[in-house]
């Protein structure tokens, strides 16, 4: 247990790969650091149809990175929306709680520099070629395994010449736009060549 | 078992970490697909042909019961599996979610034991329902499609051939001789020789559309869609060929010392009104003309 996450709860759930929880955690911070901001702006207008969307994703989000707290304030807001019920202190409970836990989780699960190399020798530029157009159907077809060659290809890619486009192919992933995603991967690959 | 043979769950679900979860959870023994929206879930439901579906019921620009109400709609997807994986965990969403076809319904916060057991159980009711499909269209003995199969796609293929107005042709094979192969050999070897010939008309017809079946007793018919009489021919004269090269002794033929076959086709052309029942009739007295003239040869309608 760690202030507001409950790390043990949280590894379970991810099977027991702590490094795959962090991962998550990182991807949580980095995909709604912005919530809070947003969340606020809809209990002030009114837009209670999208405070209660945000709640629900939250709620699912926070429940498997153990911060329970969380969750149970992203629940009580969904069930305020769905119910018809008063938000009045809930959404001001669920934001706050919200801006604490990603403090909580950006701690627990800081964001590492980028150790990609600037020149790859041959060698490098082969398996990185080979590692794309490995991962350029898998991406395309939205395939789950296409994560795990990124994941290779990060130590070669990330920080050098080619780690914005690297970037913004894992974003693309992220993102399931896949025909973005796999256009960078045969791009990266043929200015490799 | 290898790439090819793992089966295929699509997870679609509109939050990152779900899908994260999920996908390192399966990914040991299944192929995992995500999707992060109702349609992303459709379109790669019918394109991957996904053996289940983890779907979350709260989406944004469709919910779970409305992706599976197009799901079962659709011919290509009705069959599909799908579990319900949601954070809605009254009784009511899970009735409602059951009773619209889903087969089953996981409430969030999941727990990976009880996610990967559910689905090895639904993945396995899958395949032995495939297996049984599978086996319901196959002839145990030559392993060829067995008739069923092949009323059903060629009546497929007839309406096709009538609509795009391409050419149609059909084919039986019968072996030369047969009663007395298997009075002189016995059935053992009778049903060798049946699986032998069955593996050169599967050999012979290699495209997709094509299919060789078992007929009955020692027939085989053989449907090649989209294909005119001249290039049929071709294919159907490679199949008495090759079971030539098999030479398998038939010391009582009244035809050769070996097993041979007797083949008759007939090709539905464009613009032609003729039911299936009479291209197949007609295919049938080319087959008798073949045994008439001789056997051990191939006669064609309109090309005799």
């Amino acid at each position: 247990m760690s202030g507001r996450i409950d790390v043990d709860a949280a590894i379970a759930c991810f099977g027991g790969k702590r490094d795959l929880m962090l991962r998550a955690a990182r991807a949580f911070v980095q995909a709604y650091a912005e919530l809070p901001r947003e969340c606020a702006g809809h209990a002030a207008a009114g837009r209670n149809m999208e405070l209660g969307h945000a709640a629900h994703t939250i709620k699912g989000a926070a429940q498997l990175l153990g911060a329970r707290a969380l969750a149970q304030r992203a629940g009580a807001v969904e069930n305020a929306v769905r119910d018809g019920g008063s938000l009045l202190g809930l959404a001001q409970s669920f934001i706050v709680e919200l801006e604490h836990t990603l403090q909580d989780l950006a701690e627990l699960a800081p964001v590492t520099a980028a150790g990609g190399r600037a020149e790859l020798d041959a060698g490098e530029r082969a398996k990185a070629q080979g590692l794309l157009a490995q991962a350029a159907p898998l991406l395309e077809a939205a395939d789950y395994e296409a994560g795990a060659l990124l994941d290779q290809l990060a130590p070669l890619l990330e920080g050098g010449r080619h780690g914005q486009r690297f970037a913004a192919l894992r974003t693309a992933f992220n993102d399931l736009d896949t025909d973005t995603a796999s256009a960078l991967a045969t791009a990266i690959a043929a200015d490799l060549a | 078992m290898n790439a090819v043979d793992m089966q295929k769950v699509l997870v679609a679900d509109d939050d990152a970490i779900n899908r994260q979860v999920l996908g390192e959870l399966l990914k040991p023994e299944y192929t995992v697909l995500l999707a992060k929206n109702g349609e992303q879930a459709i379109e790669r439901a019918i394109k991957h042909q996904p053996d289940l579906i983890l779907l979350d019921v709260m989406m944004p620009d469709m919910d779970g019961y409305a992706v599976l109400e197009r799901l079962r709609a659709d011919p290509q997807t009705e069959q599909v599996a799908v579990i319900f994986i949601s954070g809605l965990g009254r009784p009511e969403d899970e009735a409602r979610g059951l009773m619209m076809g889903a087969a089953d319904y996981i409430a969030k916060p999941f727990n990976p034991t009880v996610v990967t057991a559910r689905v090895a159980t639904h993945l396995e009711l899958v395949r032995q329902r495939r297996m049984l499909e599978r086996l319901a269209h196959v002839d145990a003995l030559t392993e060829l499609a067995n008739r069923r199969r092949f009323d059903e796609a060629y009546d497929t293929e007839w309406r096709r051939a009538r609509r795009s107005g391409l050419p149609l042709s059909l084919a039986l094979l019968d072996i030369d001789c047969f009663k007395q192969y298997n009075d002189q050999y016995g059935h053992p070897a009778g049903d060798r020789a049946l699986r032998a010939v069955a593996r050169c008309a599967a050999a012979c017809l290699r495209r997709s559309a094509d299919l060789a079946a078992r007929y009955g007793g020692e027939e085989f018919v053989l449907l090649i869609p989209e294909t005119d009489a001249a290039h049929a021919q071709q294919a159907i004269q490679a199949i008495g060929e090759m079971v030539a090269e098999l030479a398998i002794p038939h010391e009582s033929s009244s035809v050769a010392r070996q097993l041979t076959v007797s083949i008759g086709g007939a090709t539905l052309s464009a613009g032609v009104t003729e039911s299936a029942a009479e291209l197949l009739e007609a295919v049938d007295a080319a087959l008798y003309r073949a045994k008439q003239g001789g056997r051990n040869r191939v006669c064609w309608r309109g090309y005799e």
